[in-house]
Order: C-alpha cells, then sequence, then structure tokens
C-alpha cells in the first residue's frame, strides 16, 4: 500500500494547524496506519481506495475537514482556454484515451519538486497499475506551445532526448537502451506505432508511458505545469488528472482546461464537475446504528468535504468532489458519515439475534482422530500443503502422478499441493534428526486430488498420516498403533500384504476399513525403505502409517 | 530414633544393612573380603553397597594402594638359570682373561646375552676390558660365590612369586632398582586395598537399631498373589534420583489456538463452514467485487495454477449479475467498476487468498438470519522469511440479519477479542468487498503498543445483491498466525511449520489457551 511521508510543517502550511501529539492520534482516525514519526516527519500508510490522500495537500483536505476548519465541497476555479489536443485516430488501438491540464503559479522548491515525483509515483501505482492503465507526464508549459498532438508514430521516424539523457533517441531506440524504457517496454512495443505527445513545433513531451523528452522537465524555476494523462480506461485517466490537478490547485495554483479533440468527439479536460448521490435518512441510521437526524448528515458530510442539500424529510442530495474516485454507491456516504461522526465516538453492542451454532462435521472428525492420536502419546505437528516433487514423490520412491501444479511458485521448492501427508512428516524427522529419539508425530490433515467432475476440477480429502523412529522401530509397533487407532474409531483392522515402494518389501501391509457403504478408510502401514530413510538424511528406522477418509 | 535417621534407615537396601552389620559385630575395621564371608555376599555387592553407605557419609572407605612385583617369564629364565654376567663370571673366575672375540665359543651364550653381560660385568665392576681382552677383577673375584642383591631379589620372587614393593628390606630395594633398570625382567601391579570403617553418623544409625529383613524393590505380581508381601520390605527409594525422560504427545500449539477460535466463535452462536481451498477466481474475487484489474488479483501476489487451470462457473445467472454489478453496478444503485468483464478471469483457479470466499458461497446457500464462521489455510505469493509464509490460516466470521448494523459489528469484535484476552480499538480502513471497513487494533502490554489484527466491515450490495442476500452482512476475519505468534511469544513465524519437536514438547499447554 502506498506510504507517504510529510513535515508537521508541511501541514501547516496547507493550513492545518495542529500539534503534532494530536494529528498522531488523529491520523488513523481518517483512514491511514501511521508507520513511523519523529520530531518533524511522520509516515503514513493510505489505503488504495484515497489515491487523492497520497499528497500533502489532500492530507490536509481531509484533516481540515474532519477537524471541522473547512467544510463543504472545496472549491477550485477552472479558467477555460481554447488550447486545443489533437487525438489521433490510430491511437484507438494503442493507448487511446488522453486528458490535459494547466496548472499556473505554482510555487516549486526542491521539496516541492520532489513532492510532486513522488505523488505522480504513487498514482502510477495505485490508479495507473504501473502505468499500463494510466501514466501522468508533468511538463515545464514555458517551453512549449499549443496546440499539441497525441500522435501514434513509427518508432523509427523521429528522434528526441529522454529525461535525464544527453543523446536524441529513437522511440525503439528508448525502448531497447534507456533504463526507463527497457523496464516500461513490454506496454508498447507489441504494437506497430508508438504513442507520442508533441506541440505545435513538433518538439517532443512524452513517449507515454514510457518516459518524457528532457526539454519539458520540471525544475525549481518551473512556474507553469502542462499535465498529460494517457490510458487504456477514460475514466482512470480523468480521476488521476482531476485528483493532481484538485492537489494541485490546494495551495494555489490556477487550473485552465483545454479540449481534447478525438476524431468522433471533443472533451474539456480536466472535467471537475462534483458527483451527486442521495443517501436516505433511513438507510443511514440503519446501518450505522446512530441516531442520527438529516441535519447531523449534513455536517458529517460538510466534514468530508462534501455539500448536501435536503431534497426531502427523508432524503439528501449529496455533491462529491471530483478527486473522490472511491465513492461508488451510497453505502460509501454513510461510511464518510461514520468516518466523520469518529469510530472512537461509536458506541457497540451485540445483535440480539438469536442462532444456534453446528460444528462442521469435518472438522469435528479432525478432532476425534487428534484425540486418539495424542492419547497414543504422539506429538501432532503442521505442514505447509505446498511441497514439490523431489520430496513428495522422488525421495518416497514414488510415481509421479496427477496433482495440482501452481503456474508461478515461489521457488522450486514450493511447486506442487501436497496429495499425501508422509513426506511432511520425513521432513520433520529430517529438521530434527539431532533430537532426542523416540519421535513419534502424527499430521491429521488436507489433501487435494484431481477430480474432473468436481466444480473445481479437484477434491480436498482427510488424510491422517503418523511415523515413529528409534533404533528399534519395526512393524508391530506401527501395525499395533494402527490397529488400535481403527479399534478407537470404532472399526476392525483388515489388511493384507501390499507392494508400496516407500516401504521394505514384504514390511508394508495395505489396510482398508468399512464402516457402511459411503464411509471407508484404507491406506497403508509399514517399515519404510532404507533408500527412503537415507533421502532424508535420517539414521534410524522409520516406521509408519497414513489413511485416507473416503465418504 | 530421628525422622533423619528413619528415612536414611528405612532407604538402604539390604546389602548396605549387612555391611553396616557386619562391622557393627567386629567393633573395627574390615576389609572388603571380610565382609564376603561375614555376611555370605559376592564381593561386587560388598563393594557397591560401601560406594553408597561411603557417599551418605555412613562409613569410610581407605584405599590403599601398592605395587606387587612378580617376575616376566625372561625373569623366570634368569632367576632359575642366572644372570649372564653370572654366567660370564664362572667362565672368567677359571680362565681370569678372555679375548672379547672367544666369549660366545667360551661361554656357549648367544650374543645377545654376551652383549648384556659383558656390559654388566663391567658395570658390576667384576671385570674390565684391556685392548680387547676381559679380565676379571679382584671384586670379580670376590664376588664368584657371593650372589649380589639383584640375584637376591630375584631368587625370592622365584619362591614367592609375588612381593609389594613398599614392604620390601632395604638392601632389596637397591636390588630392584638395578633389575628396573634392566627391561622387561619384573612386572609391577598396582593393587588397591580397602579398608572399611564406620563412622559417627554410621555408629549412631547402629545404635538406633538395623533389622535386616528380606527387602524387596519391585512389588510384584507373585508378591500379591502369593502373599509373600506381608514379610517383604519395600525399601524406600531416593526420590530426588535421576529419571529417564518421557515425551508426551499433545496437539500443536497452532491449533490449539485455533481450536480456541473455533470455540469462542461455537459459543458465540456461530455455524461452522468449510469451502474449497483450490478455489475459482469467480468465488475467490470477482464474487467479492474485486475488478478484474485489481493488484490483488495478480500473479505477483496470487497462486494461480498450471494444473487444472480453470474451474467451472457456477450457474448462468448468478455469474450474469456479477458480471452486471461489475460493469455498471446492475440494480445496486452502484457506478461499478466500468469495464468489460471477462468470463476467462473468472474461471481461472487459484489457490484461495482468503476465507472471504466461503463466506460467499454460504450466503448464496443459506438464508439469514445467520452466523457463520469458517478457518483454513489460504495463500498468497509469499517468500519464506521470518515474518511470511505462502500458505496460512485465517478465520472469517459473518452476521446476516435484518436488524444487523455497524454498532453489532463494533460489539462482536469487542466480544470476540476480549474472549482471546485482547483490548480492542477500532479505525478506518478499506476492502473491496465491505463498507464501513475497518482494521482492528489490539493492545499489547509487553510491547506497550497497539498492533494490527484482523479487518472487518459491511459487505458492500455489488456483493450481497448477485447472491440474492437482502439483509446487511457484517463480516470480519483476521491471520490466526500473527495471533499464535503473540500467544506463543515467537518472532520467526517458520517455527510453527518447521517445528523444533524440543520447543513442541516442552511448550506448557495453557499457552494458546486464555486461563482467564
Amino acid at each position: 500500500m502506498p506510504v507517504i511521508t510529510f513535515g508537521y510543517q508541511d501541514l501547516q502550511d496547507s493550513g492545518v494547524d495542529i500539534d503534532p501529539e494530536k494529528l498522531i492520534e488523529i491520523l488513523p482516525m481518517i483512514g491511514s496506519d501511521i508507520e513511523d514519526f519523529d520530531e518533524e516527519t511522520v509516515k503514513v500508510e493510505f489505503f488504495p481506495n484515497r489515491p487523492d490522500q497520497l499528497s500533502v495537500e489532500g492530507v490536509a483536505r481531509t484533516l481540515k475537514g474532519f477537524l471541522g476548519i473547512e467544510k463543504g465541497l472545496p472549491a477550485y476555479s477552472i479558467k477555460k482556454t481554447s488550447m486545443k489536443v489533437y487525438v489521433d485516430e490510430n491511437l484507438a488501438k494503442i493507448r487511446p484515451y488522453i486528458s490535459f491540464a494547466i496548472v499556473e503559479n505554482i510555487k516549486m522548491d526542491e521539496k516541492k519538486l520532489k513532492q510532486i515525483m513522488e505523488f505522480q509515483e504513487d498514482l502510477h501505482w495505485v490508479i495507473g497499475r504501473d502505468r499500463k492503465k494510466v501514466a501522468i507526464g508533468i511538463h515545464n508549459l514555458d517551453v512549449i506551445e499549443a496546440p499539441f498532438y497525441y500522435k501514434a508514430i513509427d518508432p523509427d521516424s523521429i528522434t528526441f532526448t529522454p529525461l535525464d539523457s544527453i543523446n536524441e533517441m529513437t522511440p525503439r531506440e528508448i525502448l531497447q537502451e534507456h533504463e526507463k524504457g527497457v523496464k516500461y517496454a513490454s506496454l508498447i512495443n507489441g504494437f506497430e506505432k508508438y504513442p507520442l505527445i508533441m506541440d505545435k513545433n513538433h518538439q517532443v513531451l512524452s513517449l507515454p508511458p514510457i518516459i518524457n523528452g528532457e526539454l519539458t522537465k520540471l525544475t525549481t524555476h518551473t512556474r507553469n505545469v502542462l499535465i498529460d494523462v494517457t490510458g487504456t480506461d477514460l475514466k482512470a485517466v480523468n480521476q488521476a488528472l482531476n485528483i493532481i490537478v484538485t492537489s494541485l490547485g490546494e495551495t494555489g495554483g490556477n487550473i485552465k482546461s483545454l479540449e481534447v479533440v478525438y476524431p468522433d468527439k471533443t472533451m474539456v479536460t480536466p472535467d471537475l464537475e462534483p458527483k451527486e448521490k442521495v443517501v436516505h435518512l433511513k438507510k443511514a441510521q440503519e446501518i450505522t446504528g446512530l441516531d442520527l437526524n438529516l441535519q447531523d448528515m449534513e455536517e458529517l458530510l460538510g466534514r468530508s468535504r462534501m455539500d448536501t442539500e435536503i431534497i426531502s424529510p427523508e432524503k439528501l442530495k449529496v455533491i462529491i468532489p471530483a478527486y473522490r474516485v472511491d465513492i461508488l454507491h451510497e453505502v460509501d456516504l454513510i461510511e464518510n458519515i461514520a468516518v466523520s461522526y469518529c469510530f472512537n465516538n461509536i458506541e457497540s453492542y451485540l445483535p440480539g439475534i438469536a442462532t444456534i451454532a453446528r460444528e462442521n462435521q469435518w472438522y469435528k472428525v479432525d478432532n476425534l482422530l487428534r484425540d486418539i492420536m495424542v492419547g497414543l502419546g504422539y506429538q501432532e505437528v503442521m505442514s505447509l500443503m505446498l511441497t514439490n516433487e523431489k520430496r513428495h514423490y522422488h525421495y518416497m520412491k514414488q510415481e509421479e502422478d496427477g496433482r495440482v501444479e501452481v503456474a508461478q511458485p515461489i521457488s522450486m521448492d514450493r511447486t506442487m499441493i501436497r496429495k499425501s501427508l508422509l513426506n511432511g512428516l520425513m521432513e520433520f524427522l529430517e529438521d530434527n534428526k539431532h533430537e532426542d529419539l523416540p519421535q513419534k508425530i502424527f499430521e491429521v490433515g488436507d489433501v487435494i486430488y484431481l477430480d474432473p467432475d468436481q466444480e473445481t476440477q479437484t477434491k480436498v480429502l482427510k488424510k491422517i498420516a503418523a511415523v515413529v523412529t528409534h533404533s528399534h522401530a519395526n512393524f508391530t509397533e506401527i501395525k499395533s498403533t494402527v490397529a488400535v487407532f481403527l479399534e478407537s474409531l470404532g472399526y476392525e483392522m483388515e489388511i493384507e500384504p501390499l507392494d508400496n515402494p516407500s516401504f521394505i518389501k514384504g514390511r508394508c501391509a495395505g489396510v482398508k476399513a468399512i464402516l457402511d457403504e459411503s464411509t471407508q478408510i484404507s491406506g497403508f502401514f509399514g517399515e519404510l525403505g532404507p533408500e527412503v530413510i537415507i533421502n532424508f538424511q535420517l539414521e534410524y528406522p522409520v516406521v509408519g502409517f497414513e489413511l485416507v477418509f473416503d465418504n | 530414633m530421628s525422622k533423619e535417621n528413619a528415612r536414611i534407615i528405612n532407604e538402604l537396601h539390604i546389602y548396605e544393612k549387612k555391611v553396616l552389620k557386619a562391622l557393627e559385630k567386629s567393633r573395627q575395621s574390615l576389609i572388603p573380603e571380610d565382609i564376603v564371608q561375614s555376611q555370605n555376599l559376592d564381593i561386587k555387592s560388598v563393594m557397591s553397597a560401601a560406594g553408597s553407605l561411603a557417599s551418605k557419609g555412613l562409613i569410610k572407605v581407605q584405599k590403599d594402594t601398592d605395587e606387587i612385583l612378580s617376575l616376566s617369564p625372561d625373569g623366570e629364565t634368569f632367576a632359575r638359570e642366572g644372570l649372564p654376567e653370572r654366567k660370564l663370571l664362572e667362565i672368567l673366575y677359571l680362565q681370569k682373561n678372555i679375548p672379547m672375540k672367544d666369549i660366545g665359543d667360551e661361554t656357549g651364550l648367544n650374543p645377545k646375552d654376551v652383549k648384556i653381560g659383558v656390559g654388566w660385568l663391567v658395570r658390576k665392576k667384576w671385570a674390565n676390558i684391556d685392548q680387547g681382552v676381559v679380565k676379571i677383577t679382584t671384586r670379580g673375584e670376590d664376588s664368584h660365590r657371593t650372589p649380589q642383591i639383584d640375584e637376591k631379589l630375584l631368587h625370592i620372587l622365584l619362591e614367592q612369586c609375588k612381593l609389594s614393593s613398599s614392604n620390601l628390606e632395604e638392601e632389596l630395594k637397591d636390588g630392584l632398582k638395578l633389575l628396573k633398570s634392566r627391561k622387561g625382567l619384573i612386572n609391577f601391579d598396582k593393587i588397591t586395598d580397602h579398608t572399611i570403617s564406620i563412622t559417627k553418623k554410621g555408629q549412631n544409625l547402629l545404635e538406633d537399631g538395623i533389622i535386616i529383613q528380606e527387602e524387596a524393590t519391585q512389588l510384584t505380581h507373585h508378591h500379591l498373589k502369593t502373599g509373600k508381601w506381608k514379610n517383604l520390605n519395600y525399601r524406600g527409594y531416593d526420590i530426588q534420583a535421576e529419571y529417564p525422560e518421557f515425551y508426551p504427545g499433545k496437539m500443536h500449539p497452532l491449533r490449539r489456538i485455533m481450536e480456541e477460535i473455533r470455540n469462542i466463535f461455537l459459543n458465540m452462536g456461530f455455524t461452522e463452514s468449510r469451502g474449497p481451498i483450490l478455489e475459482s477466481a469467480f468465488w475467490n474475487f470477482d464474487s467479492l467485487f474485486q475488478p478484474q484489474d485489481h493488484a490483488a488479483r495478480e500473479m505477483q501476489d496470487t497462486f494461480y495454477i498450471k494444473n487444472p487451470s480453470t474451474s467451472r462457473l457456477p450457474e448462468e445467472g448468478l455469474v450474469d449479475k456479477v458480471k452486471q454489478v461489475h460493469e455498471d453496478g446492475a440494480r445496486t444503485g452502484s457506478e461499478g467498476w466500468c469495464y468489460h468483464w471477462d468470463k476467462d478471469v473468472a474461471r481461472q483457479s487459484v489457490l484461495r487468498t482468503h476465507t472471504t470466499c466461503v463466506s460467499a458461497r454460504f450466503l448464496k446457500e443459506n438464508p439469514p438470519p445467520l452466523k457463520m464462521f469458517s478457518i483454513g489455510r489460504v495463500f498468497r505469493r509469499e517468500t519464506i522469511t521470518y515474518k511470511h509464509l505462502p500458505e496460512f490460516n485465517q478465520v472469517e466470521g459473518i452476521v446476516a440479519a435484518d436488524e444487523v448494523n455497524f454498532r453489532n459489528l463494533l460489539g462482536i469484535l469487542k466480544e470476540f477479542y476480549k474472549k482471546l484476552g485482547f483490548e480492542v480499538r477500532f479505525r478506518p480502513a478499506y476492502f473491496p468487498y465491505t463498507y464501513l471497513s475497518i482494521e482492528c487494533e489490539i493492545y499489547l502490554e509487553e510491547k506497550e503498543s497497539w498492533i494490527e489484527l484482523g479487518g472487518a466491515g459491511m459487505f458492500r450490495p455489488e456483493v450481497l445483491e448477485p447472491l440474492g442476500v437482502e439483509t446487511p452482512v457484517a463480516a470480519f476475519g483476521l491471520g490466526i498466525e500473527r495471533l499464535a505468534m503473540i500467544e506463543l511469544g515467537i518472532k520467526d513465524i517458520r517455527m510453527l511449520y518447521k517445528s523444533d519437536i524440543g520447543w513442541l514438547r516442552n511448550l506448557p499447554l495453557k499457552n494458546g489457551i486464555n486461563l482467564e
């Protein structure tokens, strides 16, 4: 999740005069997690639904409302210009959307410059899906001239100097050689033509979503900026633009709009027109459980930086600022009411809903099996379900068969989901080979088998396995264990000779116990073969059993 | 009799008593052999009883070590036949001088003995060598009939077989020195003599009276059946003695915590549910209103499956409703996510990333009012470190009813955490499938800080409407391993799955269970 760092002084500059101690107390209540703080700065994590709070100006805007310093919809005036951006029809299949805005009279300094860069990167992540969906470019307006052109160009047809470079390069060369070009190449190198933004004089502003030109680079002397947002999702493109523009507008920047001319339509951006939604009094009362009236709701929504209008004794019209991209539904407004009320002030009580609890049969059986094994003196262990073929099959001398395989394993150690518990127990013994013997351990757990008839094409089976190791561990010991285990469950043990490659030939028994037609337990037990024991680096005999419950 | 003496006497083995009795009778120090005879015991029993009595301070065992001399086979030959220099002297006495080169022929001695003999002739000053001729000295003449001290000792040893080196006469001690300087004639053996005497404490005990009764260590089936126990004394044990280690069978500590949580929910009237571990993206994400381009759905964070790569989607009606709600909010009043929802993306199989899909499935099948919980394994694409595992357990609970509200959700959470032994506080949070979302923080006394443990919220209409649920649903969940680490006081999450058996064996059972 995105993390931003700012100073108490920055907040004060943005109009929030608050004691640092009080700030630390309050920040969590607006929906953030304080990662760290010291005497001058605080580092907070915000949830990804609120990209508008990823700048100090955005945080200040929220805090002003929450603290009642400034309530209601923040006002941003936009001056319309006739500057135009022409969009090439060939971009429709590459990166179809672009929005522009101008912000003038920004008080730029080193700190501000750094904050803008970080804000931009955070937005790339949170809204932009690492630039795939949305990418933002911010340019020095004073070195370029309208109209602007958003074009699909031949990758070799033009050269320009990319940001932080001294050489002119073609777009194709940038993708192959420039650090950022290589990093983001996959976003456009599948297309015949690449997107490019130019000005009237064919000066290159940007090769979105890869890199800007060196020409329009921001410096501490920059006062007026042009912002471009390109992307594959028009809604997200405009949201990102609105969030940046309103954040810059908070500290006095003058916002100007441009006309974006598509082949089939013209749009004026940025469009900061607030959204309207209705919230119902009764619904808010019922869901929050708070004793609210319409006036309370107006006050609380005002503290959430929204304007309201009572349209009936039951309904409130809510006017939502354009930077709030998280409000999808009336329930989100109800949430804002509760947040402004402050969670700390909400008293809890238990619901008066009488229900009778039922245990799940599956887990009930698990516990029964555990009880028996613990009573027999076995220590329960737990293993991960992710394992690998080497340990699951090869070490146990078993043939590979159908299994659940992970598409992108975290490591070659965790490539599949277990079908058996035995190798997990052997690994446990391996990890504990220097500990005192005897060691008697068991696991009750889920394994997954393939089953094309099921919705998920798999089925979960319950297994139990146990192993014993000490210098005299033998067939009789494990046979006694299996027999008493099954007897404790009310089953008779029926056994027959079984050739199982994990076990010494002639020292393995297949076991079956049938309770009724639908329920049966089957499995095997015996003395593990010397190769298997050695594969797990063990030095003493090991005996064990594994049973599966099928019903 | 003092209590202490009574205890000591009770703990005495019958052999120990017999040794004490022997000392009482003789009223003087004894050697073990005396006791063997008088008490009819074997020497091993006497020594072991004496050792044990000495460690209790009841007797004193004095050890005297002595060196015992005996002849080696070579020594025996020399003792019988005379030393080589003696043999040479016999001849020399008659011939007075013999050239070195003729000695072998004249005496019939082998070259080795000739060499030794000549050496000792000179050393004992019985002869000297002048220009290759051995000549007898006056001293040699005098010694002709007189055995020397070393020869005397050899003869005595031949007669007596063994001699204690400490009891030798002074003269013979010098002889021993001479013989010692010749290799391999005499064997030296160390022996230890034990002298046993009673101590004051032992005397004291004897005065109290020790009764020797037939005694037994183990009460046997035979004793009980025959009534023999009536005449037997069962000796008391030293209860502080070492004992063999015995290993318990226990439930895994993480399992105990899962059981604790399970019981809390059952006690609060929640019904337990269970769902697939390998799940379709549809149930894991789409049914929970997570847009198909949501970051959490990326390969980076979620385990997708190579085999079987897809799952079947549920009934068409439900799939359509979910599609609509994603695209434009459908009839929920939501804006939706405004994108084209793709069935194929929903079909992909994943290892479930949370147990919330169990809640969604349960809501589809069961009408409110209801309370449900589920505990189960979930998966995230994390590398294994002390902080993270790619799989862990999660618990999830929901309450669905017409009248359930946000304050109820807080109430249930407070009660739940209280039962776990924690104070809880809440702050706003965000999850794609809830509104009035909260993060729960619990207070840790030992860290004097609040830490995040669990999330909650009300299920969004976009989640509920396609499932056909018309009441509000309060939902909450938490990761169990994190709680377990706090309760068990461990810093490395791997300890739970790659456990040290010693840790599992030694962990007190109260851990993980709130004794309150």
